[in-house]
């Protein structure tokens, strides 16, 4: 039986978290990131989720999602870098977006990589340079920027993760790469 | 990808591959096309070659450059934070 992502440990966080932040939300005030995340319920996990690769990667269709809170000034909304509980909307990047053009909403980063080359974080036009190459049979027309803090892992389960995932099957993504930052 | 290889076995991550980079940084240093490509075009490998749910690969490259700063220290090999 080829596992799936199970979704019973999200009652039982959502119990461990809501008590965790109680404790935690005057250590986050203070910017106590070490104090609070000391006691953080993190779920517990059986088994990997797995789907099999059904393709070459020669001939598949990659989207990329970085957490680094990446969005289009002028554009998107911004992450809320201010909220104590994170941020776990999500941004849709088109594929055409000049990196240069992007803006970093994630505040718990040393920042000096991306600004001068967003492609470590969000590898676009490498991933064109290997596209043009015949290692990957195309980028997906959008790519995802999420928040790198946003500790409700709950809240990401259930909401971030699927509304990218549907908008990627839309679009025919046969893989994800995801870049945490 | 993961530079944080203790946190992203505890989640379970399907398919992963392992950098030593720095956080923010996870495919080498800035400019270096090279080995930014490299670094993609092992995890594309992995990405084939892995059979098994929560499997990974180790890649073999390492940061070439002065230590990034974060808040005053340098972020060295394996810090993710």
């Amino acid at each position: 039986m080829i596992p799936r992502s199970d979704p019973g440990w999200i009652a039982p966080f959502r119990a461990r978290y809501d008590v965790w932040w109680a404790a935690a939300r005057p250590l986050v005030a203070a910017h106590d990131y070490a104090a609070a995340f000391k006691t953080y319920p993190w779920p517990a996990f059986d088994t990997a989720p797995w789907t099999p690769v059904a393709m070459p990667v020669a001939a598949a269709r990659l989207a990329v999602v970085t957490t680094g809170g990446l969005y289009r000034p002028g554009v998107d909304r911004p992450f809320d870098a201010e909220a104590p509980e994170g941020d776990a909307t999500w941004r849709a990047i088109p594929g055409d977006t000049p990196l240069g053009s992007l803006a970093i909403a994630h505040a718990h980063f040393a920042h000096e990589v991306a600004a001068a080359d967003m492609n470590t974080i969000f590898p676009l036009e490498r991933l064109e340079e290997l596209r043009r190459a015949g290692a990957l049979g195309a980028l997906a027309p959008t790519h995802y920027s999420t928040m790198g803090y946003a500790p409700n892992a709950a809240d990401v389960a259930e909401r971030t993760g699927p509304a990218i995932a549907a908008r990627m099957r839309d679009e025919g993504v046969d893989a994800a790469l995801v870049v945490p930052v | 990808m993961s530079n944080n290889p203790a946190a992203t076995a505890r989640v379970r991550a399907p398919r992963w591959v392992r950098v030593r980079f720095p956080r923010g940084a996870m495919f080498g240093e800035p400019g270096n096309r090279a080995k930014q490509r490299a670094v993609l075009r092992d995890t594309l490998a992995a990405l084939a070659a892995i059979a098994e749910p929560g499997g990974s690969v180790d890649l073999p490259y390492r940061w070439e450059a002065p230590p990034v700063q974060w808040r005053g220290r340098p972020l060295r090999e394996g810090s993710y934070s």
